[in-house]
């Protein structure tokens, strides 16, 4: 397609304002980070991980 | 049947990589920036006294804990033990006057947390988000009025200067500003996320920026909480309350904590009750039922427990947790024949 064709010639009265999407996704992003964030829990776990860890020379498990 | 106990089972299977996927960023972003700030680890805790080294209660924010006035029963009783409240329960117990010896923070999230202390952006936190109103930890909470933050907020300042919070390292930024404003004695910690010998581990990443000792936190606060009684604190005989890791019968789907999410996440609302499951606890014979998320928090403290070889009682007179190592008990037999 000619680049030309798709280019306007005239003013809009009500310039379009990028930011509006932006910010939508922004809002729907942060909704879905928010559902994910009760889905998953509180914090990462790993199964076959001990009670406590402090550095190699003290690892110990309970 | 069958298909059902798949779908579940797949749900909760899916919960690691989803929670590793949500909090590996922050939980090396906020250990950044807690580093200044970190000055006592729980290496530096003080001995307890002889009482509150031989037995705890560790208070969790399920919904029991109301329906059974626990915290005011535990009042009553003028326990002498160590008092340790997740954070979700620590303003419920200050309203009831008792003042924990210990309250435990770890959930990284920049907006929900706070409001745990008292939270100075209530309005700003509160726009998009619902968690509060169908949270059911602290049926207060869903009442959700800016006086009632505030009178939070001179609650915990008032008496944190009484109780030593257990921080963990992932906290966000303005959870850690609250305990330091309401000057709480704060002992610092890393969560236990992965194996530190595993390459790229983020749990050595996050000791060798602070050196912190790690807890395991089987994913929830009221497991660490635990874990912190048993492996940090080494207390003999500890009680839990409150770990309910379910629902009572008669809360409807749409109440409970995930629904939305799980909606979401299976595509079709018509199939939601296939992510509910039902349980028996076995001290009353009530029926509770249980989500994926709180079958994973159940099936992580029940590994973490297995590896400990310790007993625990369980206090909080209804939900889904028991097993070998469990006595469920009510709380009135603990407070009178094992403390």
């Amino acid at each position: 397609m000619d680049e030309e064709l798709l280019k306007g010639n005239f003013k809009v009265k009500n310039p379009i304002r990028l930011e509006d999407r932006k910010e939508k996704l922004s809002v729907r992003e942060e909704l879905r980070s928010k559902a994910m964030a009760s889905l998953g829990g509180s914090m990462v776990y790993m199964e076959r991980t001990d009670l406590t860890w402090d550095g190699d020379n003290k690892e110990k498990a309970n | 049947m069958k298909s059902i106990i798949a779908k579940f089972e797949s749900i909760v299977n899916q919960i690691t990589d989803i929670g590793r996927d949500l909090h590996s960023k922050n939980i090396l972003d906020h250990a950044r920036w807690n580093l200044p700030y970190v000055e006592k680890s729980i290496r530096d805790l003080p001995e307890l006294p002889f009482e509150k080294r031989a037995s705890a209660i560790v208070i969790s924010a399920g919904p029991s804990v109301h329906k059974r006035n626990s915290i005011q029963r535990i009042k009553q009783s003028a326990y002498k033990g160590t008092i340790i409240v997740v954070d979700g329960a620590y303003i419920a117990s200050l309203k009831q006057g008792l003042i924990p010896d210990f309250v435990l923070t770890l959930d990284p999230h920049p907006t929900r947390i706070v409001r745990w202390f008292g939270d100075s952006n209530f309005e700003e936190n509160n726009k998009h988000d619902d968690y509060f109103q169908r949270q059911d930890l602290d049926l207060e909470f869903r009442k959700n009025t800016i006086q009632q933050n505030q009178y939070h907020i001179q609650l915990v300042n008032q008496y944190g200067f009484q109780t030593k919070a257990i921080v963990a390292s992932t906290a966000p930024q303005n959870v850690v500003r609250r305990i330091y404003e309401a000057q709480f004695d704060r002992y610092w910690w890393n969560p236990l996320v992965d194996d530190p010998n595993s390459e790229k581990s983020l749990t050595r990443q996050l000791y060798d920026l602070n050196k912190l000792p790690c807890m395991n936190t089987g994913g929830t606060v009221g497991t660490a909480a635990w874990v912190f009684a048993h492996s940090i604190l080494t207390i003999p005989k500890i009680a839990v309350l409150g770990m309910d890791f379910g629902y009572y019968a008669d809360t409807p789907f749409k109440k409970t904590q995930t629904y939305y999410e799980l909606v979401k996440h299976i595509g079709q609302e018509e199939d939601v009750q296939e992510c509910f499951m039902e349980m028996e606890f076995p001290l009353t014979k009530e029926k509770f039922f249980i989500d994926p998320t709180y079958f994973w928090y159940r099936r992580n403290f029940l590994q973490l427990l297995a590896k400990s070889r310790a007993k625990i009682f369980n206090c909080t007179e209804g939900g889904t947790l028991f097993g070998d190592q469990i006595e469920c008990i009510s709380l009135s037999e603990f407070l009178n024949h094992h403390t």
